[in-house]
């Protein structure tokens, strides 16, 4: 996220990346704690400053749609209003884990029934699943057939960022 | 890249082997060894790189107290483009008092001897592995250090080279003034030759320096442009200049500039001139004078960097920003039992209570 970002312009110090503590139920747990506090912080700053917030949590064992059910309940919870269209808030919920995607950015056939997240020297991949991930979101860009599902729902909500 | 560090009867190091990463952070309760273990490859790099004398660094006072053993061990292991280099140095004590020499020496390319100085006598190979000169060589020193390169020695020399640009840093910006009386080709631990060092370096490599001014001015307000600025004969000051908005710029000598501010232009000037080289740099709390709002775009840029496959970085670090941004990945503690030996384990978290890795740590439940 952080190389698509630069694509897009961005800084080192226009981003502030928060790590979701690695575990089991960590996601959602996170969700629960600090979803709704940083969806406010964004508010209340877009009012006066160009802002976005990128939630990139994986989907493990479930589908996005479950994740997403979390993050709207988080915001009821919280009394605050869920998601509007205009906002820039981006919801980035890879099918098992971020793996996935890059071995599908980098040229591999994946699906979203086996999971990647075990695979070695992924990292690698990173730099160069990056730019393909900035060229399959452009507009007017049509992503392969072998793109996976949940990483072609990725694409409509970076959008939100322009 | 550094693959392997053995240390035996070296302070709290007794048997101690560490097998680093490209980017690595390392985490330890104080006294734990990791400022120590710097200190070895400090030393390490003097000894086979500038040839300093093995009695310079007090070396048998060093020894494991408990341990009461004569000789000191310490082997590194280097994955360079020729293979995989092996270097060894026994060092034991001699006469009365007794003074530090060396036992032996040596060098191996995947697993083959290229370099050897045994029991005072230095044989030398050449490339394809023939040992062709033996001599007889001063014992207090290392025998490597001394080697020229040749035409028939290159695999050797691609590992003195190597060892040669070994950065170990533990900055200190009160030791840090702008007086540069010449350029200098290598920096002190401490960067209280960092003018000097400067100065080499945009005389090296002029393009290196934009990558700098470009990273400094996005990290400080006004920043515009480092100057070596003339002093007398052959003296140079270094100089920062800001500037705000449409007014005339202010100059500042290096040393009237924050000890913040001092610490990210040889934060910057590290990544720009030697980790994007390629170089290994190990980094004692490089975080420790730095603003909160600074830590983790160098961190960022630091990744970057390596993740190009450009050097490779250890990061001796407290701080939480580190500690969160790249303990889950790229951490390892070193722990030690009481006043025993230094191990080395893995940063494994806490799946279990989600806590943020400072907190963690902050709470001593990391080893648990």
């Amino acid at each position: 996220m952080r190389r698509y970002l630069y694509r897009l312009g961005h800084s080192r110090h226009d981003i502030r990346f928060e790590p979701l503590p690695s575990g089991r139920g960590c996601g959602e747990q996170w969700v629960r704690e600090r979803y709704a506090l940083a969806v406010r912080a964004y508010r209340a700053r877009s009012a006066r400053a160009g802002t976005a917030l990128i939630i990139a949590i994986d989907a493990d064992a479930g589908d996005a749609d479950r994740r997403l059910r979390q993050l709207r309940e988080a915001l009821e919870q919280a009394g605050l209003a869920t998601r509007t269209d205009g906002e820039a808030i981006v919801h980035l919920i890879p099918k098992w884990s971020v793996e996935t995607w890059i071995l599908c950015l980098s040229g591999r056939q994946v699906d979203e029934i086996t999971d990647y997240s075990q695979e070695g020297d992924v990292d690698r991949l990173i730099p160069t699943a990056a730019l393909t991930f900035f060229e399959w979101t452009r507009v007017n860009a049509t992503p392969p057939a072998r793109c996976v599902p949940s990483l072609l729902s990725a694409i409509p909500e970076v959008r939100r960022l322009e | 890249m550094l693959t392997r560090l053995y240390i035996d009867n070296f302070r709290c190091f007794v048997n101690f082997e560490h097998r680093p990463a490209r980017r690595q952070l390392i985490l330890g309760a104080n006294g734990s060894g990791k400022s120590s273990f710097l200190d070895a490859l400090l030393m390490l790099r003097q000894v086979v790189a500038k040839g300093d004398i093995l009695d310079e660094f007090f070396i048998l006072s060093q020894r494991t107290r408990w341990l009461g053993q004569p000789k000191l061990t310490f082997e590194l292991e280097a994955e360079l483009d020729a293979g995989r280099y092996a270097y060894r140095l026994v060092i034991e004590p001699w006469g009365e008092p007794p003074r530090s020499r060396v036992a032996s020496e040596t060098v191996h390319l995947d697993d083959r001897p290229i370099f050897e100085f045994i029991a005072g006598e230095v044989h030398l190979y050449n490339d394809r592995f023939e040992r062709k000169v033996t001599y007889e060589f001063d014992w207090h020193r290392s025998a490597l250090a001394t080697i020229l390169e040749r035409k028939d020695n290159q695999r050797l020399s691609r590992f003195k080279q190597w060892i040669g640009r070994l950065f170990c840093f533990r900055i200190n910006p009160f030791a840090m003034g702008p007086r540069a009386e010449g350029e200098n080709l290598y920096p002190n631990l401490d960067l209280s030759n960092i003018a000097a060092w400067y100065r080499h370096l945009v005389q090296a490599d002029p393009k290196q320096n934009a990558a700098v001014l470009d990273s400094l001015g996005a990290s400080m307000d006004g920043f515009s442009v480092l100057q070596l600025e003339p002093a007398g004969e052959n003296v140079r000051l270094l100089v920062a200049e800001f500037a705000h908005g449409g007014e005339r710029a202010s100059k500042f000598l290096f040393n009237e500039l924050s000890d913040g501010q001092r610490c990210l232009i040889c934060l910057y000037t590290i990544l720009h001139f030697v980790l994007a080289k390629g170089s290994t740099v190990i980094l004692d709390e490089p975080d420790n004078f730095v603003s909160l709002r600074e830590i983790q775009p160098w961190l960022m840029a630091v990744t970057d960097t390596v993740e190009q496959g450009h050097g490779q970085v250890l990061l001796i670090s407290h701080h939480p920003e580190a500690i969160n941004q790249w303990a889950p990945k790229s951490g390892v503690q070193f722990v030690r039992d009481g006043i025993g030996p230094v191990r080395v384990q893995e940063f494994r978290g806490d799946p279990e209570s989600c806590l943020a890795p400072s907190e963690l740590v902050a709470r001593g439940w990391e080893r648990e």
